[in-house]
């Protein structure tokens, strides 16, 4: 498997409308490796000889439900499940995930999420070491180019080392840029669940940040203050593999 | 078990005040009879040594003045005197049977009785005896001799004998009002668990047995009724709950579908057009659906709430944050404004309810403010309890939104419809917050941390103690502090 839309996927659903739909957005999506059940023991059946790398499985199956259906899967597999059921309670949702689903979506949903979710699943199942390159990769913040494997930014005249706080600062912003960070979102980053007392000491490391990522701290133009917030990496610039 | 404590020290006040009042009215009578006693006796024992006096001898005989007679008529019936031998020597209206002389047996047993059912009076005069008989039947006489000992231990034991009868009524009281509590005890408890909709079963005994009958009787009226309300709401929200289920598969194709031809190149574009505004409604009635589900869980209490501390300020950060990143528009501002003093404070509820709620007022604030506004929300302490503030500069909220709201306004088809408001307000009654509108532009809520029940202590005892010391109650003091504040 090279690309993600050549990765197996079996539908599960007592509606056969709904299937084919689903089978549908799939397809025009690139997914080109599509299987569809309409009971449980087609599922089973269709689990045994297809092997499929990702389940969107109902919950209501005329012949069974797929609660159980998902254990008898997982006694034999790890393949991803996502749930799609028109069942919102919290306990079926709680159930279902305790179960060890990787997601739960209740009908009626957006085509669009289930498509970001279910590639999402599967970007991290079967890609990873793709997504670990990403986390691993470069940051350009203009003239300076920050390496967030080896904590280093690369300035214009010298190199400088991020401390280890500095540069999980600098992640968390990263894995949100353009989107603003919360006081608290950064300080459980840095000090995880307690760290309250820690807002004066969160402010002094951002400084030293921009100390080493900006061109002028004193008016930094991509890691930004929003006043009562927290702080925000604008976009621009860019990610370099 | 306040209001058993006000009853137990009012019965106690009541025993005393009539221990108190028995007390008084016994001594205020004995001296007003006292008084008369001492009174009128005085006058006959002054009235017949008056006439004694009166009693004159010239020329060797014996005549009584005027001023005697004068005092004899009206008051007694016959008169003698006699002499050193016994012999009548003067008398007055003396019946014929008495006129003869008397032995000093006679006269020793008439002294100290009656003298033929007469009660009489003896006086000692220079001439001899003189005896005066009131009418038969108007004068008890009684003679009294006691060890001297005797009587002067009775003077020392009335106090004493008040003193115990005093102490006895009052442990009387007490052990009566003992009695009296423990059956207020069970009916009180039982009343407790009827308020929390408990159903009840007392023991029918006692002096309560009635009240514990009635109330037994009442908890099986407010069961029946619970169950028949609970079935009724069960069978509502059930129906709600099945029919959005229905709704969710045939939505999920419309949604589906609209969106694949939303895409679709193949189509005009005004086609794709349609296509776009059919999943946006589609979309619209997703999330009626789910507030519907909501609302009529959280009206029949069957949302179940999964409380967790959290700190509001984390929340109300997260949640502004969360609306600019997910692009609010330029007309828009947010602003948040949080007290210090709230950094610290934790609260307790369901954060995933209480986002909701706060989210929705937001949204609510920019939904009907097309031209742009300006959102501020505030969080502040207020006494006991964190006060959230949430104001724009727009149009503010129609006054009949605020009366739906408020249950002023029936509850008619002609009521706004306002079902995210009305979730809004179930969301934060169910924890127990308090929803004001000082203005229309301004929403307050009242945020409660939950207190812990309060471990009264309900023995008897306990109840004792706080009826005879009552200053020394903790909660009494807080709760006046809390009122002098005000």
């Amino acid at each position: 498997m090279n690309h993600i839309h050549e990765c197996r996927i079996l539908l599960v659903d007592d509606n056969q409308d709904i299937l084919e739909m689903l089978k549908n957005i799939l397809a025009r999506r690139g997914f080109t490796s599509i299987q569809t059940a309409s009971d449980c023991c087609t599922a089973r059946e269709m689990f045994r000889q297809y092997k499929p790398e990702l389940i969107v499985l109902d919950i209501m199956l005329p012949d069974g439900d797929g609660f159980s259906l998902m254990r008898d899967f997982r006694l034999i597999s790890d393949v991803p499940v996502l749930f799609l059921s028109a069942r919102d309670e919290d306990n079926s949702r709680l159930f279902g995930l305790g179960l060890g689903a990787d997601d739960y979506i209740t009908k009626p949903f957006l085509p669009d999420e289930l498509l970001l979710r279910l590639t999402a699943i599967l970007k991290r199942t079967y890609f990873s070491t793709l997504c670990q390159k990403a986390e691993n990769s470069a940051l350009t913040l203009g003239s300076r180019t920050i390496f967030l494997e080896s904590g280093t930014v690369a300035a214009p005249e010298e190199t400088l080392t991020l401390t280890a706080k500095e540069l999980a600062l600098l992640k968390k912003l990263n894995e949100n840029r353009g989107n603003i960070v919360t006081f608290d979102a950064l300080s459980d980053a840095v000090w995880g669940e307690n760290y309250y007392g820690y807002e004066n000491t969160l402010m002094v490391h951002i400084r030293r940040l921009r100390e080493k990522i900006e061109e002028n701290p004193s008016r930094p133009v991509w890691l930004l203050t929003v006043r009562g917030l927290g702080y925000k990496l604008v976009r621009g610039g860019g990610v370099s593999q | 078990m306040k209001s058993l404590s006000k009853i137990f020290t009012r019965y106690l006040m009541t025993a005393l005040i009539i221990i108190l009042v028995t007390l008084f009215l016994n001594v205020f009578l004995y001296i007003v009879t006292a008084f008369r006693i001492i009174r009128s006796t005085n006058r006959q024992v002054s009235d017949s040594g008056e006439i004694a006096a009166e009693l004159r001898m010239t020329e060797g005989k014996i005549f009584l003045s005027e001023k005697g007679y004068a005092c004899l008529m009206p008051d007694y019936a016959w008169a003698m005197l006699l002499n050193d031998n016994g012999q009548v020597i003067w008398s007055w209206r003396l019946p014929n049977h008495l006129n003869h002389s008397y032995t000093a047996r006679e006269i020793a047993v008439f002294s100290k009785w009656y003298l033929d059912d007469y009660p009489v009076t003896e006086r000692v005069t220079d001439y001899g005896l003189f005896v005066v008989a009131s009418p038969r039947n108007s004068v008890w006489k009684y003679n009294i001799s006691d060890n001297i000992a005797a009587i002067n231990m009775m003077a020392d034991m009335i106090p004493v004998t008040l003193i115990v009868n005093i102490a006895f009524v009052f442990l009387l009281s007490l052990f009566l009002g003992f009695l009296f509590y423990r059956s207020l005890h069970t009916i009180a408890a039982g009343i407790k668990c009827l308020s929390e909709q408990k159903p009840i079963h007392l023991p029918e005994k006692g002096m309560t047995e009635m009240l514990a009958r009635q109330l037994n009787r009442t908890s099986d009226i407010l069961t029946r009724q619970k169950e028949r309300l609970a079935q009724r709401d069960d069978a509502r929200t059930a129906w709600i709950s099945g029919v959005s289920h229905d709704i969710r598969t045939p939505l999920s194709l419309i949604m589906g579908y609209a969106s694949v031809l939303k895409e679709d190149v193949s189509l005009t574009e005004e086609r794709r057009q349609q296509a776009a505004i059919i999943e946006l409604q589609s979309f619209q009635i997703k999330h009626l659906i789910e507030d519907l589900n909501l609302t009529s869980k959280l009206e029949y209490e069957m949302q179940p709430l999964r409380p967790a501390d959290f700190h509001p300020s984390v929340l109300l950060r997260k949640i502004v944050s969360d609306f600019y990143n997910q692009g609010l528009s330029e007309p828009y501002l947010i602003e948040l404004y949080i007290d210090p003093d709230v950094e610290q404070i934790t609260l307790n509820g369901d954060t995933a309810l209480l986002e909701r709620a706060f989210r929705n007022l937001i949204q609510n604030s920019i939904r009907h403010n097309p031209g742009g506004c300006t959102v501020t929300v505030t969080a502040y302490p207020e006494k006991d309890s964190v006060c959230f503030q949430i104001s724009d500069n727009g149009c503010g909220i129609p006054k009949n939104v605020i009366q739906s709201l408020e249950g002023i306004l029936p509850d008619t088809e002609k009521a706004p419809h306002i079902m995210g408001l009305r979730i809004v307000w179930q969301i934060f009654k169910a924890h127990g917050c308090k929803m004001v509108f000082p203005d229309p532009r301004t929403i307050h809520i009242l945020y409660f941390p939950e207190k812990e029940e309060d471990q009264k202590q309900t023995s008897f005892f306990g109840v004792l103690g706080r009826a005879l010391f009552k200053g020394s109650n903790p909660r009494k003091t807080r709760t006046s502090t809390a009122e002098s504040e005000n």
